[in-house]
C-alpha cells in the first residue's frame, strides 16, 4: 500500500495512446480555463470522450496530528470531530447540538461488464481504507458544545446500523433520517443522547439492487409540512437501462404526514445538498453531472430547484446539449429541458451546500452559499477537492466563486475529500471530511459566534410544531396507474416486472389506457427518469392536479 | 509422405495448445459483431454488455493462443518456413490490437460505445480474422503443423 504510486493513470495501456490518437485523440484539456465554467454561463466545449476516460485519483493518506487544511485571513480552523467512520454529512439542531451522519455506500452495484472491476480497484483507492479492517460506519452521532466556544464537550452515538444514510432533518419531536432505501422518522427530543426506539417507514425510496448514486439529502419546507428528499441516478448516463432509473435522478417532495411523494423537480443527475435560501425560501440543491465526455464536460452545477421542471439527464445538458450516447434520443424531452443556473466547473464533485446567512463567520462572507466540493476523477488534474463561497444578493448568485477552504490535496495525496456543509449552534462552518475522518469547524478568526443557535431547517414549525395536514396530503399512492407505454419501450425491454412497484403500493400495476383527464399522479417510484407526471405544467397549483 | 510433418513445440501429449485455445477468441469476436449489430437494431444495453464481455473473453483467451502460437513459430524454423506462416502471425497481432481497441470503445457509456465506431472495429476484427483463420488452417490441414507423423 505505501509503496503504490500516488495517482495512477487508468492503467499500464498508456503506450496505446498512439493507436487510440486515430480515433479519438488525446487532448487531456490542460489548456482550457477552467473559471469559464464557473458561473451562470458556463463554456462547454465540444465533448471529447476518451477511449481511455483520464482517471486520477488522491491516494488518501490521512491527517497527522496539528495538521488542517487551509483557510483565507480571517478564518480560523480547528477539528470540531476527529476519529469519525466517514463523515458525510452535518445538521445543526434547533438547540445547536450538530448530528454528524456517517456512511458508506451499499456496495451492491452488480458487476455488468469487465470495466466495472478495473474502475471498481482504481476507485477503492479514492476512498482509502485500503487496509486493515475499518471502523463500522453508517451512524449517526451527536456532537455537543454546551458552552458554545467552538469545541465538542459531549459526545453520543445517536444511531446505528443505519443503512447507507445521508440526509436528516428535524420537526415535531420526529428526526427524519433519508436511509438509501427509505425516509425513517424516529422519535426524538431534543437534547436526548440516544435513540432506541424503532422508525416508522415514512417513504421508501429507490435502493438497491444497483444503487449507483446512493446518497439520498433531505430538506424540511420552511412550512414545516413537507420534506424534499434527492434520489441521485443509477447510472452515469442509463448504462443500466432506463428501467433502472424509476423515480431516480429526481427531487421528490414526501408530504411527512403521510409520507405520499411525488417528483418535484428531474432530470438532476445527482442532486445532493438540498437547502433552502434563506432570504427567499427558495430550494437549491447542487448536482454532479455525467462524466466521460471529456476533462472539461460536465460542469457539475448549483441550482434554484423550480417546480415541475426538467434538468436534462439524461437526454442533454446545459439546456440543448444532446448527449449523444443516450439512444433513442428525445427531441421532445431535451426541449423541455432547462439549463441550471450557475456552474461549478467540471468534475468538482459538489455534494455539499449551506448558506451562510444569519452565521457568524466575517464580513466577506455574509451572504453566499459554501459548496464541498468532493473532488475529481475523471481528468488528469484535480479540481475541486476543496470547499468554495459563492456570493449571493436578492437570493441569487452574483459574483465567482472563492476559494474557502483548501489544502485537502497534497501533491498527489489527499488528506481528505470534503462533502456536506454546514452552520453549527454557534455560527461557524462545519465541513464534513468523509475520508479524513473529521468534521472541521471554520469559524471567525476574532471568535464572534451568534446570539443563539440556528438549526440547519431554517423553519418556524422546527421550532414551534406544526401538524396541520397539507394540501398535497389527499395525493397518496392510491389509484396509481403505470407509466406510459412510450416509456416502456424507450427502455428498449420487454414490460418492466412490476414487483417492486407492486410491493410498494400494493396495486396492479393498471392497464396503460387507464389515462384519462382524471389520471392521478402515479407514485415517484414508477415514474421513468425525467418524465414528469402528465399535466404537470409549471406553476400550476398542486390542488388542481388531483 | 516421407516428409515429416513440423511439431508443435507448445502441445500437450501431442497436442498443440494454440490449436485448442484459437477457436475462443474466433468465437468470441464472431459472436461479439452479432451482439454488436443487435445492439445497434434495438437499443438494448444487454447487448452492448455482452459485447465487452465477448471482446474481454476472447482477448484473454486470444492472448494465450497467441502465446503458445509464438512459441511453436519461434521454436522451430520448419513452422517460419511455412509461407502462411508470417501472414499469419502479423495478421492476429492486427486482430487482438484491433479488438483491444474495440473493448476499450465498449467501454465507454451507451450508444456512442457500438454505434459506430464499436461496431466498425467488429466487424473489421471479423474480416480479418476470417483471412488469419484461412492461413491458420491451410497451415495445419495443408502443411500439416502439429500433426501427428504416423510413418
Amino acid at each position: 500500500m505505501h509503496s503504490r504510486p500516488a495517482s495512477l493513470r487508468a492503467s499500464a495501456l498508456a503506450g496505446s495512446c498512439l493507436v487510440l490518437l486515430a480515433l479519438a485523440g488525446c487532448d487531456d484539456g490542460a489548456d482550457f480555463d477552467i473559471t469559464k465554467q464557473i458561473g451562470p454561463d458556463p463554456v462547454l466545449p465540444e465533448p471529447n470522450p476518451q477511449l481511455l476516460p483520464d482517471m486520477k485519483v488522491a491516494e488518501v493518506i490521512g491527517w497527522q496530528a496539528g495538521q488542517t487544511p487551509t483557510v483565507p485571513q480571517g478564518l480560523a480552523i480547528t477539528p470540531y470531530a476527529k476519529d469519525l467512520a466517514n463523515p458525510r454529512t452535518v445538521h445543526t439542531l434547533p438547540n445547536g447540538d450538530v448530528l454528524v451522519v456517517q456512511s458508506r455506500g451499499p456496495s451492491v452495484e452488480p458487476v455488468s461488464r469487465p470495466k466495472d472491476v478495473i474502475r471498481g480497484w482504481i476507485m477503492s483507492i479514492a476512498h482509502g481504507g485500503g487496509g486493515g479492517p475499518q471502523k463500522p460506519s453508517n451512524l449517526i452521532t451527536l456532537l455537543r458544545d454546551t458552552n458554545r466556544d467552538g469545541t465538542v464537550d459531549e459526545r453520543s452515538d445517536l444511531l446505528t446500523g443505519l443503512d447507507s444514510p445521508f440526509g436528516v432533518a428535524w420537526v415535531d419531536d420526529t428526526l427524519y433520517v433519508a436511509a438509501t432505501d427509505a425516509i425513517l422518522a424516529f422519535p426524538y427530543k431534543l437534547g436526548e443522547m440516544k435513540i432506541t426506539a424503532a422508525p416508522k417507514v415514512l417513504t421508501p425510496l429507490p435502493g438497491g439492487p444497483i444503487d449507483h448514486h446512493w446518497t439520498k439529502d433531505l430538506a424540511l419546507s420552511p412550512d414545516g409540512r413537507t420534506l424534499y428528499v434527492s434520489v441521485g441516478s443509477n447510472s452515469n448516463i442509463v448504462e443500466n437501462g432506463l428501467e433502472a432509473e424509476k423515480g431516480r435522478a429526481a427531487i421528490w417532495q414526501v408530504d411527512r404526514e403521510t409520507g405520499a411523494a411525488r417528483v418535484y423537480a428531474s432530470g438532476l443527475r445527482n442532486p445532493n445538498g438540498l437547502t433552502f435560501q434563506p432570504e427567499t425560501g427558495v430550494l437549491w440543491a447542487v448536482a454532479n453531472e455525467r462524466d466521460e465526455l471529456g476533462p472539461n464536460l460536465v460542469p457539475d452545477y448549483m441550482t434554484s430547484v423550480q417546480e415541475g421542471a426538467f434538468y436534462g439527464w439524461p437526454w442533454s445538458y446545459y439546456g440543448n446539449h444532446v448527449d449523444q450516447r443516450v439512444h433513442p434520443q428525445r427531441p421532445d424531452m431535451v426541449a423541455k429541458a432547462i439549463p441550471p443556473d450557475y456552474a461549478l466547473s467540471s468534475h468538482v464533485a459538489a455534494l455539499g451546500l449551506t448558506f451562510s446567512m444569519g452565521s457568524a463567520l466575517p464580513a466577506p462572507y455574509a451572504n453566499g452559499a459554501f459548496i464541498g466540493e468532493h473532488g475529481s476523477w475523471n481528468r488528469n488534474f484535480f479540481n475541486g477537492y476543496k470547499v468554495v463561497y459563492v456570493p449571493f444578493e436578492k437570493g441569487r448568485p452574483a459574483g465567482k466563486a472563492q476559494d474557502v477552504v483548501t489544502g485537502f490535496i497534497a501533491g498527489d495525496q489527499a488528506h481528505g475529500r470534503p462533502v456536506g456543509v454546514g452552520i453549527d449552534g454557534t455560527g461557524a462552518l462545519l465541513v464534513a471530511d468523509d475520508v479524513g475522518n473529521t468534521v472541521w469547524r471554520v469559524a471567525a478568526a476574532d471568535g464572534s459566534v451568534t446570539p443563539r443557535p440556528i438549526g440547519t431547517d431554517r423553519s418556524a414549525a422546527a421550532s414551534a410544531g406544526n401538524g396541520s395536514a397539507p394540501a398535497t396530503a389527499a395525493r397518496t399512492n392510491a389509484g396509481a396507474v403505470a407509466p406510459s407505454v412510450r416509456q416502456g419501450e424507450a427502455a428498449g425491454g420487454p414490460a418492466p416486472s412490476a414487483s417492486i412497484d407492486e410491493r410498494l403500493t400494493g396495486q396492479e400495476p393498471a392497464a396503460p389506457s387507464s389515462r384519462s383527464a382524471a389520471s392521478p399522479e402515479p407514485p415517484p417510484m414508477q415514474v421513468a427518469p425525467a418524465v414528469l407526471p402528465e399535466g404537470t405544467a409549471q406553476g400550476a397549483p398542486a390542488q388542481q392536479r388531483q | 509422405m516421407d516428409i515429416p510433418h513440423p511439431p508443435s513445440t507448445a502441445a500437450i501429449a501431442g497436442h498443440p495448445i494454440h490449436a485448442t485455445l484459437v477457436p475462443f477468441p474466433i468465437v468470441c469476436f464472431t459472436l461479439a459483431l452479432l451482439t454488436d449489430i443487435a445492439f445497434w437494431q434495438t437499443s438494448n444495453i444487454m447487448w452492448q454488455n455482452f459485447s465487452a464481455w465477448l471482446l474481454f473473453a476472447g482477448l484473454v483467451f486470444g492472448g494465450l493462443a497467441a502465446l503458445a502460437g509464438a512459441v511453436d513459430f519461434l521454436s522451430r524454423s520448419a513452422v517460419r518456413a511455412q509461407k502462411p506462416a508470417w501472414p499469419h502471425a502479423i495478421g492476429n497481432v492486427i486482430v487482438l490490437v484491433l479488438a483491444f481497441v474495440n473493448s476499450l470503445v465498449h467501454a465507454g457509456d451507451g450508444w456512442t460505445a457500438v454505434v459506430h465506431y464499436g461496431l466498425i472495429l467488429s466487424a473489421v476484427t471479423v474480416l480479418l480474422l476470417f483471412v488469419t483463420v484461412w492461413l491458420g488452417r491451410s497451415m495445419v490441414f495443408r502443411h500439416g503443423i502439429g500433426v501427428s507423423n504416423h510413418a
